[in-house]
């Protein structure tokens, strides 16, 4: 299964590679999104800079994670299920995608930074917060796009069902984001990120527990 | 018909009798004037609720700590509603604050005893010498001999609302749980009915969740001061009825029967274990003036009294057996129709 999740996930990378407009559109939707904010906040509130990082990340890393199951044909999908297993199949997307969010925050973070001065003075729990919002949304949003692939109009429905429950990950997210402001100690942040750390933990043993059935077709 | 129904309506009935028939115990609702100088004569209206102040020997204090209370000179009874209290303010305070807020407790052996916190606020205190006039014990009994819902300030009369928003929104929470039970049910035996019972509880959950939220919204206009002031409570409860909207989303948005069955099923679950956190955890750790929020919690022991509990209870029971059969129903005519 470790063999197949890593095979898997060199294919998608191959496959980003070739075809350039998949990560080369985030990176651009993010680059645009930032100057829009630009245009119309100028400098930001140290308040508006956090809150306007996290809904960027979370547009772009919805179009981002919709098209891990909606770019391939569904032949293909009929071929990876009766070749591989359906955790294989997940991990290597959850995999993928996380790397790709990291990729989406630290690109985020960079322009956001030379828009509007970095308010943020615990840079540590700041990365560590960001880490484990890119794990939790990568597995939220990669689980449901394998839900949405299957619908009519894919991108309304993957906003529509990924949006509602995202939130319960994304709240202590922003609360340890907005105490970063300020110069904050491991024992003020802790409970918050128990928290979010316990939301991750659920939501991957959910999807380890529901995936299978998605998966057989 | 089997018998849990009639139970059910019967539960039903009950609360709605009993919670809007009975009444509220007494309790005070102004007091004029509410500021006095320490060491003159204060002559203070009151007039209460609900009180029987002309059914004889009324009491009353003015609480400054669980030591020292203030008896009034005399208490004159206009009729049931209004009182007057003479009291002398001393010029000497037990504490050392210049201002003090003392709580009016009044009490008669028909009515229980009635408090209005920080009543009437003394400023001119000075702090030492005889403080023999504050040495009165206040002495209460919780026997009133009315049948009555315990009045508490700012709630007043709509504490009555508790017996149909709280029975609402945890009736929603047990029929989503049923909902969830039947879609991991359908996972399993691949029992299209089992698919359908969740449907159909997951769409009377999402009724009782609208009802609950908009009761919730009276609720909240009457004593927060507004429909909706976006508390952490209020977002919450929103955003468990989108999850549940997305779920009918998606069940039309799918192609087949059987993959709608599948891919709702799955996300039925996925959704309900989300939002316990959502609902039960995170409004725990934010400052909220919902109970049950910010550390408080909703059932504390001052929160229901012994009356409201018979109430209460029965309503919980009843909307749930009421929700059971609304999803049976709706369950069974899906069948029919397909």
């Amino acid at each position: 299964m470790f063999r197949q999740s890593l095979a898997l996930f060199k294919k998608d990378i191959h496959l980003d590679l070739r075809q350039r407009f998949g990560l080369g559109g985030i990176l651009l939707y993010v680059f645009s999104a930032s100057f829009i904010i630009y245009l119309t906040f100028g400098e930001m509130t140290p308040e508006e800079w956090i809150v306007l990082f996290w809904i960027v990340i979370l547009f772009a890393s919805v179009n981002a994670v919709l098209k891990s199951f909606a770019q391939e044909a569904k032949k293909r999908q009929l071929y990876y299920y009766t070749l591989c297993d359906p955790y294989a199949a997940i991990f290597s997307k959850m995999l993928y995608n996380f790397c790709v969010l990291v990729i989406i925050t630290a690109v985020t973070w960079s322009l956001f930074s030379i828009v509007s001065p970095n308010p943020i003075l615990t840079h540590q729990y700041f990365f560590l917060a960001a880490g484990l919002a890119c794990a939790g949304i990568a597995a939220n949003f990669t689980f449901v796009s394998a839900i949405a692939y299957r619908t009519r109009n894919q991108s309304t429905m993957m906003m529509v069902l990924s949006l509602p429950v995202i939130i319960p990950l994304l709240l202590p997210v922003i609360k340890i984001s907005l105490k970063t402001l300020n110069d904050v100690s491991w024992r003020e942040t802790k409970g918050d990120f128990s928290l979010l750390l316990s939301i991750d933990l659920l939501i991957v043993a959910l999807i380890v527990f529901l995936f299978p059935y998605i998966w057989r077709e | 018909m089997k018998w849990w129904k009639v139970l059910g309506i019967l539960l039903i009935l009950y609360s709605l009798i009993a919670g809007m028939l009975v009444p509220l115990g007494a309790g005070i609702i102004r007091v004029e004037p509410r500021r006095a100088a320490a060491g003159t004569p204060l002559v203070l209206e009151v007039t209460g609720y609900n009180s029987t102040y002309r059914n004889g020997d009324t009491k009353a204090w003015l609480k400054y700590d669980d030591q020292h209370a203030l008896s009034p000179r005399r208490v004159t009874v206009q009729n049931d509603r209004d009182l007057r209290l003479d009291f002398v303010i001393p010029k000497q305070h037990p504490g050392r604050d210049s201002v003090n807020a003392l709580n009016l407790i009044l009490f008669n052996p028909r009515d229980g005893y009635s408090v209005l916190p920080s009543a009437v606020f003394t400023v001119g205190a000075t702090f030492g010498g005889d403080i023999s006039p504050w040495l009165n014990s206040v002495e209460v009994t919780d026997a009133s001999t009315r049948f009555h819902f315990p009045y508490r300030n700012i709630l007043g009369e709509t504490i009555r609302n508790t017996y149909y928003h709280v029975p609402l929104w945890m009736a929603m929470m047990v029929i989503f749980a049923i909902s969830m039970w039947y879609s991991v049910g359908f996972l399993r035996r691949r029992d299209p009915a089992d698919d359908q019972r969740a449907e159909a509880f997951a769409s009377t959950g999402l009724l009782f969740g609208i009802l609950g939220i908009v009761t919730g919204m009276v609720w909240a206009k009457n004593t927060w001061g507004a429909y909706w002031s976006f508390d952490v409570k209020q977002n919450m409860a929103a955003i468990a009825l989108l999850i549940y909207a997305a779920y009918f989303m998606l069940r039309s948005a799918l192609p087949d029967r059987d993959t709608a069955a599948r891919f709702s099923s799955v996300y039925n679950i996925f959704a309900f274990i989300l939002l316990i956190p959502l609902l039960y955890i995170i409004p725990r750790m934010t400052a909220s003036l919902h109970p049950g929020s910010g550390g408080n919690p909703a059932f504390a022991s001052d929160d229901l009294d012994s009356t409201m509990r018979m109430v209460f209870y029965p309503a919980v029971a009843g909307w749930i057996l009421m929700g059971c059969w609304i999803s049976q129903l709706r369950a069974r005519t899906k069948r029919l129709y397909e």
